[in-house]
C-alpha cells in the first residue's frame, strides 16, 4: 500500500497540470500546484503569437527561466517545473492586458 | 612598439581565418570598430547563429555575418543588449544565407525553434540579405514588449521570408523601421506586418518599399498599425493585397495615418480555401455572426478595414476579380471606423485591358472617405443601398460625408453594401467567394503568372 501510495503522488507530480493558449486567453488562469510539479502550456487553434513570460516571482526564481518562445503554431507545447513554493505571475507580452495568469505553489 | 607590415598582414590573416571577432572590420558610423562574429558550416570560430549570437557582448557595432549555408537554427534575443546588432548574409545574395524553420532548433537546444530571428526588446536590429522558411510561426520577427519604446527602428533589407506559418517580415509595437527590397510568399498570414504601432506625437514613420509579396494569403497586412509608407512595391496573387486593419483584439486602435502610393497591386485572386492550395490561412476567421464564420475577403487589392487618415494614391491596380479597392468600417467595434481616406490618382483597370470586377467599394460608413482623379473608375453600388453613388463615393475634400459612424450602408439589416459586404465574407463554403468574381484573362506583365490559372481543386 505505502509503494502504490508512494507511486500515485509520484505520477500527479510528474504529470504536468495543462494550461491552454487561445486567441487571446490563458485558460485556466489560476493553477494550484504541489512543489515539483509543473505546468506545460499548450497551443490550442492560434492565429495570433503568443508566449509566456513570467513577471512576478518568489525570491531567487529567474524569471527569463520561464520565457517562451513566440509561437502561433498549433503543435508547440512550453513546459516548466516549480521548485519554490509561491505565487507566479505570468502574462502574454504580445498581449499582456488580456492574457495573464497565476501558478500557486505550495508545499 | 612597432610591427613590421608582414606581421601586421599575418596577424589579420590568422584572425580572419579563425572568424574570430575582431575589430577590422571598420566603423560602424560613430569612430567605433565594428565586432564581426563570422558563421560558416565548417572553418570558422561560429558554426551556428546562435553560438554568434551568444557571443555578442553589445549589439551596437556589431555584425554577425552569416556565409553561405542553409541553417537548421532559429535564435531568440532579448533585451537592449542586443540594439544595433547586425545579421548580415556574407555574400549579399539572400537564397545563399538561410534560416531554414524544417527541425529547427531554438538557440543550440532541442526546442523546436518557432521563428527564425526573434527579437524583443532590442532597438535597431539590421537583417539583411537572410532568408527565412518554414518556420512553425513567423520568419523574422522583431517587437516591443510592455511600454512604448522598447523597438525603436529596425531595418529588414533584402530579404526573403517563404512559407512560415504565419508572417515573414513581421514587426510589432515598433516606434519607425524599414522593411525594403525584400520578397514574401506562401504565409498563412501576411508576408509583411506592421502591428501594434504606439501613437506619437512626433511619429516616426516606418517605411515599407521596393517589396514584393506574392501568393500569400494577404501581401501586407498592419493590425493598429500607423505612420505606415507603403510605396514602390508590388503586391500580387495574393488573396488580397493591402490591408491595414483595425481589431479590438490588439493594442493601439485604429489603424491610423498611412500612405499607399506608386505600388502595382494586381493579380490578388488567390483562392487559398480551394483544397489543393499549397497555403492554407491560418485565420479561423475573424469573427462569426449566427454560426457562420467571417472569412478575410480574397480577390481584393486594398482593404482599408477600420482605417483612419490613409492616402491611397497613384498605385496601378488592376486585374482584381472583386475590386480593386475597398473601405469599410466595423459595425460590431466603434473604434474601427473608416475616417477620413483618400483614394486619389490611381490607375485602375490597366486602361481596360484587365479590370477590376468593381475599382471600388465603400460601405459609406464613417466621414470623410473620397475619391478624386482616380482613372476609369468604376463604382459598386448594391441595388438595394439606400444611399446614392455621390454619397457613397464622394469627391476629395469631401470631409462631412458618410454615415458618421461605424454602421454603413444597410448595416442595421445587412443590405445595401454591408449586406453585399457580408455575403460575400460569410461564404460558405468560403471558396465560394470566387462564385462573385468577375474572371477574366490577363495580359502579360512582367512575366509573371496569375495565380488564378493555376488548379487548386474543386470548390466543394
Amino acid at each position: 500500500m505505502l509503494v502504490l501510495a508512494f507511486g500515485g503522488g509520484a505520477t500527479a507530480r510528474l504529470t504536468p497540470k495543462v494550461v491552454q493558449v487561445k486567441d487571446d486567453l490563458y485558460t485556466p488562469v489560476n493553477v494550484g500546484l504541489v512543489k515539483g510539479g509543473s505546468v506545460k502550456w499548450k497551443w490550442v487553434n492560434t492565429i495570433h503569437t503568443h508566449n509566456v513570460r513570467l513577471t512576478k516571482a518568489p525570491a531567487g526564481v529567474v524569471k527569463s527561466n520561464f520565457y517562451s518562445q513566440n509561437s502561433s503554431s498549433p503543435t508547440y507545447t512550453f513546459t516548466r517545473k516549480f521548485t519554490k513554493v509561491g505565487k507566479y505571475h505570468f502574462i502574454c507580452s504580445i498581449h499582456p492586458t488580456k492574457m495573464q495568469m497565476d501558478v500557486n505553489v505550495h508545499n | 612598439m612597432r610591427l613590421r607590415m608582414g606581421t601586421v598582414v599575418a596577424v589579420i590573416a590568422i584572425a580572419l581565418a579563425a572568424g574570430a571577432p575582431a575589430a577590422v572590420a571598420g566603423s560602424g558610423g560613430h569612430g567605433k570598430a565594428q565586432k564581426v562574429f563570422v558563421v560558416c558550416k565548417h572553418g570558422c570560430k561560429y558554426a551556428t547563429i546562435h553560438g554568434a549570437v551568444k557571443a555578442v557582448t553589445d549589439g551596437t557595432d556589431s555584425v554577425i555575418k552569416v556565409r553561405p549555408g542553409v541553417y537548421h537554427e532559429g535564435v531568440t534575443l532579448v533585451g537592449h543588449k542586443y540594439d544595433g546588432l547586425s545579421f548580415v548574409g556574407a555574400s549579399g545574395d539572400p537564397h545563399d544565407a538561410v534560416f531554414d524553420g524544417r527541425q529547427a532548433k531554438l538557440n543550440g537546444t532541442n526546442q523546436v525553434a518557432q521563428n527564425g530571428i526573434d527579437a524583443t526588446n532590442v532597438n535597431n536590429l539590421t537583417i539583411q540579405s537572410l532568408w527565412a522558411r518554414r518556420f512553425q510561426t513567423n520568419g523574422f520577427f522583431v517587437h516591443g514588449d510592455n511600454g512604448t519604446t522598447n523597438c525603436k527602428g529596425f531595418l529588414m533589407k533584402n530579404d526573403l521570408a517563404s512559407f512560415n506559418r504565419s508572417y515573414g517580415l513581421f514587426a510589432k509595437r515598433c516606434i519607425g523601421g524599414r522593411i525594403t527590397q525584400s520578397t514574401g510568399w506562401g504565409h498563412g498570414d501576411s508576408a509583411i506586418y506592421i502591428g501594434e504601432t504606439p501613437p506619437q506625437a512626433q511619429p516616426r514613420w516606418t517605411q515599407i518599399d521596393h517589396d514584393k509579396a506574392y501568393e500569400n494569403v494577404l501581401g501586407y497586412s498592419g493590425t493598429n498599425s500607423k505612420y505606415v509608407n507603403i510605396h514602390d512595391s508590388e503586391f500580387f496573387n495574393n488573396g488580397a493585397g493591402v490591408v491595414p486593419n483595425t481589431l479590438d483584439s490588439e493594442l493601439f486602435q485604429p489603424n491610423a495615418n498611412g500612405i499607399i502610393k506608386n505600388n502595382k497591386i494586381f493579380w490578388n485572386n488567390f483562392n487559398y480555401f480551394l483544397p489543393n492550395s499549397p497555403v492554407k490561412t491560418v485565420s479561423g476567421g475573424l469573427g462569426h455572426i449566427g454560426n457562420a464564420t467571417i472569412n478575410y475577403p480574397t480577390g481584393v487589392g486594398v482593404i482599408l478595414f477600420g482605417s483612419t487618415g490613409w492616402v491611397v494614391k497613384e498605385n496601378k491596380i488592376f486585374g482584381n476579380f472583386k475590386w480593386g479597392a475597398a473601405a469599410f468600417s466595423d459595425p460590431f467595434n466603434t473604434s474601427a471606423t473608416n475616417e477620413n481616406n483618400h483614394f486619389v490618382d490611381n490607375t485602375m483597370g490597366r486602361n481596360g485591358t484587365d479590370t477590376n470586377q468593381f475599382d471600388f467599394f465603400h460601405d459609406g460608413s464613417g466621414k470623410g472617405t473620397c475619391f478624386r482623379g482616380n482613372s476609369s473608375s468604376t463604382f459598386f453600388r448594391a441595388s438595394d443601398a439606400s444611399h446614392s453613388l455621390a454619397f457613397l463615393y464622394p469627391t476629395c475634400p469631401a470631409p462631412n460625408k458618410g454615415t458618421g459612424s461605424n454602421q454603413g450602408d444597410g448595416a442595421s439589416n445587412f443590405t445595401g453594401q454591408v449586406g453585399e459586404l457580408a455575403g460575400y465574407v460569410l461564404s460558405d463554403p468560403p471558396c465560394s467567394q470566387q462564385d462573385s468574381w468577375a474572371q477574366h484573362s490577363h495580359p502579360a506583365f512582367e512575366g509573371i503568372t496569375p495565380i488564378d490559372t493555376q488548379d487548386f481543386g474543386t470548390c466543394q
